[in-house]
């Protein structure tokens, strides 16, 4: 069963297609890494994946539901309701302690429950920094908190951009963990990337150039792809 | 921790506190409009009501004074500076047969010593209550008749009607207490003529017989024919008396008009000044929020991101600005009710104008608008920045710079 399915995306800037008639489908509880060099569109596809953009044309379904039409409200309750974001940032709330930088997440959602985002630190192994300042802590635990932040609703998705980007080899072996950790419970996984050591734990990697699906290449190493159609094509 | 935690106003008020010297300062320059324009206001309030009392039931159209005793005449009626002046007795009936004089009323003003009533000294006002016109219009009840002992007194003379106020040694009894005047008169004790002369005999103040003593008196209040200009009639009686008895005059007109040009200038110069702290607070919270919502377009984003409406974000920075208008008013009114009210008759003594108090109740609304319109100029001055939240794209913010 297929959590997301994109259907003929193209996105225009003006006189710019940064994607072109992309079509993707990811299945449920599947680990899909997206890779390609600058300006291949992977921002772009993880901006309407991610409900922070519409595409120009083409239909979007996740979980079921159709993203093309709805408005920005909508898509920020689907974004909300749905997805979980980890960024190569971070991106936590300054003046949120760690816990409360989870717990906000929880508000726009739904309720505030102190004890479930204290499980959540827990669950990256964060629950003694739970009262810190962001700059309290270092930039693997900030990404930590990152993750705790996207996992606490539920999300039907888990989409993360450059999630080790930022990190050391040390806390890049420690978010990949807890990625493969969620993986293993069942959680949907779409991972945007540069660097092919990132997309290998990926099952499936997804290469764009130029807006367009290159390739797509099954176990995560893009070095060994057959050229899109040889072998699964788009929308395998 | 509850929902409570994450509303826009507790937000708002974290933002706020990670941010001390900017929030301070914006909120002080609420405060300081504030108190501008409500201080400026109650003060303002308050001499308007003062001269429009004065004008009201100021009868005297003149005031005949000794030659070079206009200043004092003026202080002492308007401040209740206490002097004491003479002029001879006799002038009363010249005065009175002058072409377009209608009545004409002596007064002797005498300054006290500390009296048991008051901290200060204070003005005492020998009258004629058979042919006054000055004092009558402010007196509380029917005072039929003011008897030999009795007195009429300020509205700032502690003792009630009924009990006795002690003046150099000299027990009378409280007879009527004025309405407040906004003017010298409120500090002012108010006899016969007789009691005043027996009083500087009894006090030590003169010696002799009261024959000599009561041939004296300190100014004469005209009131003068709708057919006659006043000042036609004061230049009359001065051709007519200035040798003879040294005399000046006090036209009251002019007197009020002096006072009116100083209140007009006072309340300009408030307004002028009130505008300009507004505009001014308006213009620097206007390009404050403008140059923060810049700084924190990433956070809006994430907030966003998260699953912010554009509404409640617009909520976010509404809190904001409404906590530094608001909370900046409040320091504004608190400021000016600290200085302004316990230190009124310090001000108003040295501004030396007449005035009025307000009520309780016109104070408080007073307060009241200074407060929406001043806690208005934040929200107000953020409203562009609310307008602006929807203009940036969401994700390329946040990832600006990466």
């Amino acid at each position: 069963m297929n959590i997301l399915e994109l259907r003929g995306i193209s996105k225009i800037y003006g006189q710019l297609s940064a994607l072109s008639e992309i079509d993707l489908d990811v299945a449920q509880g599947e680990w899909l890494a997206i890779m390609g060099p600058s300006g291949s569109g992977k921002t772009t596809v993880m901006n309407i994946i991610g409900c922070l953009d519409k595409p120009s044309c083409g239909s979007v379904v996740l979980d079921g539901q159709e993203l093309s039409a709805l408005s920005a409200d909508e898509l920020t309750a689907i974004r909300r309701d749905k997805i979980g974001l980890i960024f190569q940032q971070f991106h936590l709330i300054s003046y949120l302690t760690a816990l409360e930088n989870v717990m906000v997440a929880q508000y726009y959602h739904s309720l505030v429950d102190e004890k479930e985002a204290l499980a959540a630190l827990d669950r990256v192994g964060l629950a003694d920094r739970a009262k810190h300042l962001p700059r309290q802590l270092s930039g693997g635990e900030q990404q930590r908190v990152c993750i705790a932040r996207a996992l606490i609703n539920y999300p039907s998705i888990i989409l993360a951009d450059e999630p080790t980007g930022n990190l050391d080899e040390a806390n890049e072996r420690v978010v990949m963990d807890i990625l493969h950790q969620l993986h293993r419970e069942g959680s949907t996984i779409v991972v945007v990337t540069h660097a092919p050591e990132v997309a290998a734990h990926a099952e499936r990697t997804v290469v764009l150039e130029y807006g367009k699906i290159a390739r797509i290449v099954l176990g995560g190493d893009p070095s060994k792809a057959p050229e899109v159609g040889e072998a699964c094509g788009a929308g395998a | 921790m509850t929902e409570r935690a994450f509303t826009p106003g507790v937000l708002a008020r974290a933002n706020l506190r990670r941010r001390p010297f900017r929030s301070a300062g914006l909120a002080g320059l609420v405060a300081l409009f504030t108190f501008v324009l409500f201080g400026g206001t109650i003060l303002n309030e308050n001499l308007s009501r003062g001269l429009d009392s004065l004008a009201g039931r100021l009868g005297a159209d003149l005031l005949i004074v000794p030659y070079g005793y206009e200043k004092e005449t003026q202080a002492a009626l308007l401040r209740g500076e206490p002097s004491t002046f003479y002029l001879k007795a006799d002038l009363l009936d010249k005065v009175r047969g002058a072409p377009g004089v209608v009545q004409a009323s002596p007064q002797f003003f005498l300054a006290s010593l500390n009296a048991s009533c008051c901290t200060a000294q204070v003005q005492i006002i020998g009258y004629d209550p058979e042919s006054d016109f000055l004092i009558r219009p402010w007196t509380r009840g029917n005072l039929a008749a003011l008897e030999k002992g009795q007195v009429v007194v300020g509205s700032r003379i502690i003792p009630a009607v009924g009990e006795e106020l002690t003046l150099f040694g000299v027990g009378f009894a409280v007879a009527a207490k004025m309405e407040a005047t906004g003017m010298g008169f409120d500090t002012s004790v108010f006899m016969s003529l007789d009691d005043v002369y027996e009083l500087m005999v009894k006090g030590g103040l003169a010696e002799g017989d009261l024959s000599q003593i009561n041939a004296f008196i300190s100014s004469i209040a005209l009131k003068t024919s709708p057919d006659f200009a006043p000042r036609d009639v004061g230049n009359e009686l001065m051709r007519r008396h200035a040798l003879d008895y040294n005399l000046d005059l006090v036209l009251t007109k002019n007197l009020l008009s002096d006072i009116s040009v100083s209140l007009k200038n006072f309340s300009s110069f408030i307004w002028v000044l009130a505008a300009f702290l507004w505009l001014l607070a308006m213009i620097v919270m206007s390009v404050v929020f403008s140059v923060a919502l810049n700084e924190r377009q990433r956070e809006f984003s994430l907030l966003r991101i998260l699953g912010a409406t554009r509404g409640w974000l617009g909520r976010l920075i509404l809190h904001e600005a409404s906590y530094i208008g608001f909370g900046g008013a409040a320091l504004g009114l608190a400021g000016a009710a600290v200085i302004i009210f316990p230190f009124s008759t310090l001000i108003f003594q040295s501004i030396g104008l007449p005035h009025l108090r307000l009520s309780g109740l016109t104070v408080l609304a007073y307060g009241l608008a200074a407060f929406i319109l001043a806690g208005a100029a934040g929200p107000l001055a953020s409203l562009y920045s609310v307008l602006s939240i929807t203009r940036f794209d969401i994700y390329p913010t946040l990832r600006e710079g990466e």
